[in-house]
């Protein structure tokens, strides 16, 4: 049974339909990328999934059960449209947070201390709101959706504002999560971190689910696909000694770090390079055919899938 | 009450009577009037000093036509005994200090007493030495003219002087009659018409009605209309406010993933509801306790106050909600205010039907504006003041008005979800009751 199931969710304001028929499931113990252009229908999807937004039609199943108002307090949510109470002290503002998701007694605020800490924000804790930077308040906003220790967490573009440091305290933080067999959602635009840290995702663009699987599994689903449709060059990273550049169907090597990364003529495959090389008598180490980004399968997708519904 | 929605009280109640804009609007005006009336008792104690009221006043009679009588005599026409003991009640706590006005009350309850001069020259020296307040010189062809010269020593319009002439007329006028009319005669003429007025009662019957007996009656259900009308234009602000920070500060959505909207809704309502009328009820209590001591001192029914106390919750529950509701619909504080302001002109729409309730508390306008959610509240204290209310319309008007709070929630509740999730964006008539069919 999964922790939570997502069943032919229907959603529609007037003529526009939302999120058309989406179905996807999610485990504990994986990070879960949720991925689309922007007025894809993400948003409505999380809203619906918070129970702020009610489905016209299909299921939202938290543990087999429909989501309801107790379900509240299993979930965390860190929403894109990010906001504090600006006029309060950090530490009133995440005792009122824990208090509304079910947290009791007097230790709540000791656990908000305790988390603030953590953070590095332990000396913020009796300024008001207003007073922190954009990326102190946005960790204010991390520790209160984690603060009563959700069985699920959902992060709505949980890197944006965060300069690189804080931009790694936070994946981390998902990393100890999904240590922790928590279940995450993660929606975001930055590929290299859905690459980094997601399990499997699910891509909707106009309503639709048009991505479903495995990152490893999408990769090798789009990559010959875009070779065949957009004659898009395979590339090889090649650890190794000779003259890369002068073997058969070769178009360009580049030098990255100590290895080659050699891209290939359209057409050619890894498989035909490293025949050629091992026929010429380079020495190779290591040979590993670069993986296609996410970012060209993902504009590759909504480019199709924009260029279909015209 | 649910665990969340007390939260939200607690949360919504002590923040808002911790700002400062609130200690200072609650506080700060009750000082303010206070500083007020010091401002003008001082004054008035310095006019005191310059122009205390003697009670008296010269007749030099060189018609030779005045009986001077002994003590005052009186304005005439009859002053209910409430009125004269409120009044006397007033001067006495005010004293002499309160100058001009406590010499006009004064002057109106006891009367004047004319003093007889000879010449005008003794009555002019008198003037100047403060021993009267005014001189009334009667001409010789008074008679023929019925002109009379008065001398005042002051200019106010409300003068000992100007005060005296009434007494003097009912002077003149006993003068004039005596040893020619009956003395029931005279008292008749001075007073010709002493107006008993019966009006129907509640079982059919013509019973009297007097001033004592309509303040009794009507005192409870306009006090608490007042109370209503100035507690939903004070807590208004400060509901739009309070709902408006979600908004503004984009944290309604965390919010909404922990607790439902009409959870939060009914929280917001009840705690920053709280924090206004606490607020009022400090006002009360600070600026306006004599007036509670003077109708509490009216021997109020009991009945009248609960009923009137039912309807005033549920009023202000019902128009707090709807306040709050479309409050959030504007994009701005300002858009906010003007939301809310409609409600509370609603609120107050009974009021122009005041003299028809008042005059036909049984009539169909009465009834009608009775079972109208919006408009029951103030018509019903009104018509209860008024004994114009069958018993059955009580249980059925406190029924609908209850029912409109719970619809009121249901609905609001889902506008409420909608337009807080809305930023930057006017939502159209239609769209908002779209917000409403949804669940």
């Amino acid at each position: 049974m999964p922790q939570l199931l997502i069943d032919d969710v229907v959603k529609a304001y007037d003529a526009t339909v939302a999120v058309d028929h989406v179905s996807f499931e999610v485990n504990g113990g994986e990070v879960f990328g949720l991925l689309g252009p922007n007025g894809a229908g993400k948003s409505t999807l999380i809203r619906m999934v918070m129970d702020i937004l009610r489905p016209d039609a299909g299921r939202i199943l938290v543990n087999g059960q429909p989501s309801t108002g107790a379900d509240h307090d299993k979930v965390g949510y860190l929403p894109e449209e990010r906001g504090l109470y600006r006029k309060q002290k950090v530490i009133d503002v995440l005792d009122y947070f824990g208090r509304l998701k079910g947290m009791k007694g007097p230790d709540v605020k000791a656990k908000a201390q305790a988390a603030l800490d953590r953070m590095g924000l332990g000396e913020w804790a009796k300024k008001k709101v207003e007073a922190l930077s954009k990326g102190m308040q946005q960790k204010v906003q991390i520790i209160g959706t984690l603060l009563h220790e959700p069985e699920i967490v959902v992060l709505d573009e949980p890197f944006t504002g965060l300069d690189p440091v804080n931009a790694r305290v936070v994946k981390e933080l998902i990393a100890d999560l999904k240590r922790q067999g928590r279940l995450i959602v993660l929606s975001t635009h930055q590929m290299d971190q859905v690459e980094e840290l997601c399990d499997r995702i699910v891509m909707i663009d106009r309503g639709k689910r048009v991505l479903y699987g495995t990152v490893r599994q999408i990769k090798r689903q789009y990559a010959e696909e875009l070779r065949r449709t957009s004659g898009r060059a395979n590339v090889v990273v090649v650890d190794g000694e000779g003259d890369f550049a002068g073997l058969p169907g070769v178009l360009s090597v580049e030098a990255v770090g100590g290895e080659s990364r050699v891209t290939l003529d359209p057409g050619v495959s890894p498989e035909t390079f490293l025949a050629h090389a091992l026929g010429r008598g380079v020495s190779i180490s290591r040979f590993e055919a670069a993986p296609t980004p996410l970012e060209e399968i993902f504009i590759h997708v909504v480019t199709t899938n924009g260029a279909a519904a015209a | 009450m649910k665990g969340k929605t007390w939260i939200v009280v607690r949360r919504e109640f002590w923040g808002t009577v911790r700002r400062p804009s609130w200690l200072i609007g609650t506080f700060g005006m009750p000082v303010f009037v206070g500083l007020y009336a010091g401002i003008i008792f001082l004054i008035g104690s310095a006019a005191a000093k310059m122009d205390k009221p003697t009670g008296k006043a010269g007749v030099v009679d060189h018609a030779g036509i005045v009986r001077f009588e002994q003590g005052p005599s009186s304005m005439g026409g009859e002053i209910p005994a409430e009125a004269k003991q409120a009044m006397d009640t007033a001067i006495a706590m005010a004293g002499s200090s309160a100058g001009p006005a406590a010499g006009m009350v004064k002057t109106l309850l006891s009367g004047t007493q004319f003093v007889p001069f000879a010449t005008e020259d003794e009555a002019l020296a008198a003037l100047a030495r403060k021993e009267i307040g005014a001189v009334y010189v009667v001409p010789a062809d008074y008679l023929a003219t019925g002109k009379i010269v008065a001398y005042d020593a002051s200019e106010s319009i409300l003068s000992e002087g100007k005060l005296a002439q009434a007494p003097l007329r009912r002077l003149l006028v006993r003068s004039l009659a005596a040893d020619r009319v009956a003395p029931e005669t005279v008292e008749r003429i001075l007073d010709p018409l002493q107006v008993k007025t019966l009006t129907r009662g509640p079982e059919g019957a013509w019973v009297e009605r007097g001033v004592a007996e309509l303040i009794r009656r009507l005192g409870v259900p306009l006090g608490f209309t007042m109370m209503l009308l100035i507690s939903i234009l004070v807590s208004s602000g400060t509901l739009i406010q309070g709902v408006s920070e979600e908004k503004e500060n984009r944290v309604i959505e965390v919010i909404l993933s922990s607790i439902d909207a009409r959870s939060l809704l009914l929280g917001k309502l009840l705690g920053l509801g709280a924090a206004g009328l606490l607020q009022l009820a400090i006002w009360l209590t600070m600026a306006l306790f004599p007036l509670f001591l003077f109708v509490a001192g009216l021997a109020l029914s009991p009945m009248i106050v609960v009923l009137c106390l039912a309807y005033f919750v549920l009023a202000f529950l019902l128009f707090g909600t709807l306040i709050t509701a479309t409050g959030v619909l504007g994009t701005n504080a300002k858009d906010m205010q003007q939301y809310g302001m409609f409600w509370s002109i609603a609120c107050a729409v009974p009021m122009f039907f005041l003299e028809i309730m008042l005059r036909e508390p049984n009539g169909t306008a009465a009834r009608i504006l009775s079972i109208i959610p919006l408009t029951s509240p103030v018509t019903m204290m009104l018509r209860i003041g008024a004994r114009g209310v069958a018993w059955w319309e009580i249980p059925l008007t406190l029924a609908i008005l209850a029912l409109s709070v719970w619809l009121a929630l249901r609905f609001a509740a889902r506008v409420f979800r909608t337009a807080l999730l809305m930023y930057g964006k006017r939502p159209t008539i239609p769209e908002v009751f779209r917000w409403m069919r949804q669940a």
